[in-house]
């Protein structure tokens, strides 16, 4: 069977699985610009080659209440899908791996990684609301 | 003012004011006093239809910038009146959505 790649990614204590050929880059330390007024699930602005890029947290848009502590590596990655499509950084704890998926997985928004449970992101919808 | 965008720094982010909406900036006499006391700068932008902005300093006039329109998923994360997305010097900015687009961010 034909598998996908994932970046496996830590949001906290959960694992979480972005398609890999939607990621662009990783960075760490990245030089963010916070912008107050915004809402929960963004955590600034930075520069990326030259274009504004939106820094959102990861965990945040998937439902879960981090605090105030901001996530420390940047998975630069692209959303959405034809015109819809856009460049934004997702604000992560840690990039562990690149592991591959059932293509089912997607569709389940769940696999099991070495026995673990991770949530599998889908980049095409991530961030809109129902 | 006419054309262009008036940069300001606001609570430490860059925002793009419409240069053209701008019709007054003034700093208050009340804040000049809590300014030397180490407080906010007292600094306001007035717009010609009446809304204000306190802001921490100007910047700077610029004639054009490369805009980025805001996705509707960023729209519904970035702060209420903003438009798109621009960098000025390396750094990112929010451009402040024109009045008659004020209704619909």
């Amino acid at each position: 069977m034909t598998t996908t790649p994932y970046l496996l990614v830590r949001l906290g204590e959960r694992l979480a699985a972005l398609p890999a050929l939607a990621v662009r880059r990783v960075v760490r330390g990245a030089r963010l610009h916070p912008l107050p007024g915004a809402g929960p699930g963004l955590v600034g602005l930075a520069e990326f080659a030259g274009e504004p890029l939106a820094i959102l947290d990861l965990a945040q848009l998937l439902g879960d209440d981090r605090g105030s502590s901001r996530p420390p590596v940047t998975v630069v990655t692209w959303l959405g899908s034809g015109d819809d499509r856009e460049l934004v950084g997702l604000g992560v704890d840690d990039a562990i791996a690149v592991v591959e998926l059932d293509p089912t997985a997607l569709a389940l928004g769940q696999a099991l990684v070495d026995g673990r449970p991770v949530v599998v992101i889908d980049t095409e919808r991530l961030g809109v609301a129902a | 003012m006419t054309g262009g965008f008036l940069i300001v720094r606001c609570d430490g982010a860059l925002w793009g004011l419409p240069a053209d909406q701008v019709a007054l900036i003034e700093r208050s006499v009340e804040a000049s006093g809590a300014m030397a006391a180490g407080g906010a700068s007292g600094l306001e932008v007035r717009f010609a239809d009446g809304r204000r902005l306190a802001v921490d300093a100007v910047l700077t006039l610029v004639g054009e910038l490369v805009a980025r329109p805001l996705s509707p998923r960023l729209r519904q994360l970035l702060p209420p009146g903003a438009a798109g997305l621009a960098m000025l010097a390396g750094e990112p900015l929010v451009l402040m959505a024109r009045e008659s687009e004020v209704a619909h961010v």
